[in-house]
């Protein structure tokens, strides 16, 4: 017996990179157009230049990738971004990067809301921890919470979804079979 | 919950990030891994919410027809998938297993899929078992994803529906009259048992007719008694009488005689089916009737007809009951005379038969044929056809059984299986076996020569085609004579393919 496939159930989703008249792609407009502007107002030409790439490689490749090199190279223009005109450089393209993440497909408000809060709260106690502890600590630490959030959903959901599939087998009115 | 590529993508990109962090010496590559673990997270717990909503609110629900189906057959099995809109927030796939004896069935033929925000979707594909058996369709499996692509999720879960398949026909019966094949399709429709059975039309009286049939008008106009047989303006009945007595189990496995008449009665079910005539059934072992089933044209009641010939076996032969006394003794007698001594049971069960016939034990109380039709007899209507399957063994029984028939039928059509063409102590190409169907084809063309009886010999074509084309006894030349009459036994035209181009036809 051949097993059913998983490429048949990605069919069924739109693809991720695909850019189209919705709002994940209005998102991610909104959030390159950010990008590029936050470059401009920051006004030197390393910004310029930073906001302008950044904008440009976000238009063809996926968000994901698009924040994670945006945070890379950020390096170069905000070195320390505990000085006051470092911070709102940051937070400028801090922001734009947000708001380029949450445009993934599909774009649900819940998830952006988890993701905003999410992330400020993971970046305040990896900064105290940076302070504290050092970077290593703090990058330590935010693997280990994904690991053990991830491990932690996924237990539950198998769980769940056993005892789900248990229940509903055990009632007689489920499932289902008509004769003809 | 099966992370996909996309999830191990980010949680890459966290890492990487994370471990940027102290080698650049700056905080800022922190602050990116926690943004993605932190988006990576709320991904998950929706996706989580998704999964856990769909596992428990979407249904699956299959419709096969529950009915004996022959081994071979298309079973069409349709399956149905249904999910709230509460529930539309994920991709879904729900693929039945095709069974293990079952022929391959293309997957994209057993998958129903549902795209983020359908709530409806089925799919029909066919099952082919090839072997006869009960058999149950395992439970599909479930394949989920959250509409980002990020999680999966599968379980099995499902209505596992049960199969019921038969044997198949091995080998199409031959059904024929006067040699000519009648055009008998066992899985459709034949001429003769079809609606048109009550025919519109007068004909010449017969003793066997009841006196209230008499068209007087023509009868006073013509000079002699006429019948008048009238098409009904209802569904016309049919009664069907199966003889599954131990007489019936000789011949070879899928070709015995009682299961190439359970075929032609399988094939007068399905003809009613279509032609919405109601059917009823009657079968006879032995000891007597062991199936009445009033007539009915409802689905479930011509299911119940197949299911009941299906679950048909000849009796078991250690008692022939039938102690007759045979109108024309001569037959069986004669039969055992014919034969070569043998300790064989098929020879054993022809004696035991031509000893009954000698003792004089109560007619009516031995003759399960005739108590069954006595029994219909109650019962019958005036629009009513009879179909009689049985075999030439006793053909006394079988032509009191047609006579009975008659007085409570318009119409009456006998299938007859010949002995000769069953007897495993006797090759079907000998002389003698020729002269055995000759006086068969004799007997046939006597019953079908009662009135309104149409009498049709059904047996392996093989085995029919050996016996007639075998020489008889005691003719040194084979002699083809249409112009004798069919009633003058050294002057039949013979084989009896030959014979059905001079009176073929004479009935229809």
């Amino acid at each position: 017996m051949t097993e059913p496939n998983v490429e048949a159930l990605f069919d069924l989703l739109v693809p991720t990179r695909d850019w189209r008249p919705d709002v994940p792609s209005a998102v991610r407009l909104l959030g390159l157009c950010w990008i590029g502007a936050a470059g401009w107002i920051v006004g030197s030409d390393l910004s310029f230049v930073f906001g302008l790439g950044l904008a440009v490689l976000g238009m063809i490749v996926r968000p994901l990738t698009t924040v994670a090199v945006g945070h890379a190279a950020l390096i170069v223009l905000v070195p320390d971004p505990f000085s006051a005109s470092a911070l709102v450089t940051f937070g400028l393209f801090e922001s734009g990067l947000l708001l380029l993440l949450v445009s993934e497909r599909p774009t649900r408000p819940i998830v952006a809301v988890l993701t905003v809060i999410g992330a400020a709260g993971l970046a305040v106690a990896a900064g105290l921890l940076a302070v504290t502890a050092g970077l290593a600590a703090a990058g330590m630490f935010i693997i280990a919470v994904l690991a053990a959030a991830s491990a932690l959903l996924y237990r539950y959901e198998r769980t769940a979804v056993d005892r789900i599939v248990a229940a509903r087998s055990s009632t007689d009115d489920e499932p289902q079979t008509t004769h003809s | 919950m099966d992370p996909t590529r996309q999830p191990w993508t980010a949680a890459a990109l966290v890492v990487t990030l994370a471990g940027v962090a102290p080698l650049s010496g700056s905080v800022v590559p922190a602050v990116g891994a926690a943004a993605l673990a932190a988006w990576l997270i709320a991904v998950q717990l929706v996706a989580v919410r998704s999964l856990r909503s769909t596992a428990a609110r979407a249904t699956v629900v299959v419709e096969v027809d529950d009915t004996p189906t022959e081994a071979g057959t298309p079973i069409p099995v349709t399956a149905t998938v249904e999910r709230p809109d509460a529930a539309a927030n994920t991709a879904l796939t729900v693929t039945y297993p095709t069974p293990s004896v079952a022929e391959p069935i293309p997957q994209a033929d057993r998958r129903i899929g549902l795209a983020p925000s359908e709530t409806r979707a089925s799919t029909t594909f066919d099952v082919r078992i090839p072997v006869a058996g009960q058999f149950r369709l395992s439970e599909p499996r479930w394949l989920l994803a959250d509409p980002s692509g990020s999680v999966t999720e599968s379980y099995r879960y499902g209505p596992t529906p049960e199969f019921h398949v038969v044997e198949a026909t091995t080998q199409q019966p031959r059904v024929d009259r006067n040699g000519s094949e009648s055009g008998f399709d066992v899985d459709g429709a034949n001429q003769h048992t079809r609606a048109g059975i009550a025919v519109d039309r007068l004909r010449p009286y017969e003793q066997t007719d009841s006196a209230s049939r008499i068209d007087w008008n023509t009868t006073a106009r013509v000079g002699e008694p006429y019948v008048r047989e009238t098409a009904t303006q209802r569904s016309p009945t049919v009664q069907l009488v199966v003889d599954h007595r131990s007489k019936m189990r000789f011949g070879p496995p899928g070709e015995t005689m009682f299961e190439l008449g359970r075929d032609v009665a399988l094939g007068v079910v399905k003809t009613a089916q279509t032609d919405g005539n109601r059917l009823g059934l009657l079968t006879v072992g032995d000891d007597g009737m062991t199936n009445t089933v009033d007539p009915t044209d409802r689905s479930d009641g011509y299911a119940e007809l197949r299911r009941r010939l299906h679950e048909l076996e000849p009796t078991p032969g250690e008692q022939p009951a039938s102690g007759i006394e045979v109108d024309h003794a001569e037959f069986p007698r004669a039969l055992v005379d014919d034969r070569q001594p043998t300790d064989s049971e098929f020879g054993r069960i022809l004696q035991e038969f031509d000893t009954a016939s000698t003792t004089g034990a109560s007619e009516t109380e031995r003759r399960p044929l005739v108590r069954a039709m006595q029994y219909n007899k109650p019962t019958a209507r005036a629009s009513q056809s009879c179909v009689i399957i049985t075999d030439d063994t006793d053909r006394a029984e079988l032509w009191a059984a047609v006579r009975v028939a008659l007085q409570q039928s318009t119409r009456v059509v006998v299938y007859l299986t010949p002995s000769v063409c069953f007897d495993p102590e006797q090759p079907p190409d000998t002389a003698h076996a020729t002269d055995r169907y000759r006086q068969f084809e004799q007997f046939r063309k006597r019953v079908d020569g009662l009135g309104s009886v149409t009498a049709f010999t059904v047996g392996p074509g093989s085995r029919l085609a050996a016996v007639r084309s075998s020489r008889p006894a005691g003719i040194g030349e084979l002699t083809l004579d249409h112009t004798q009459p069919a009633s003058t036994d050294e002057s039949t035209p013979w084989p009896p393919a030959a014979a059905a181009a001079s009176d073929g036809g004479a009935h229809d």
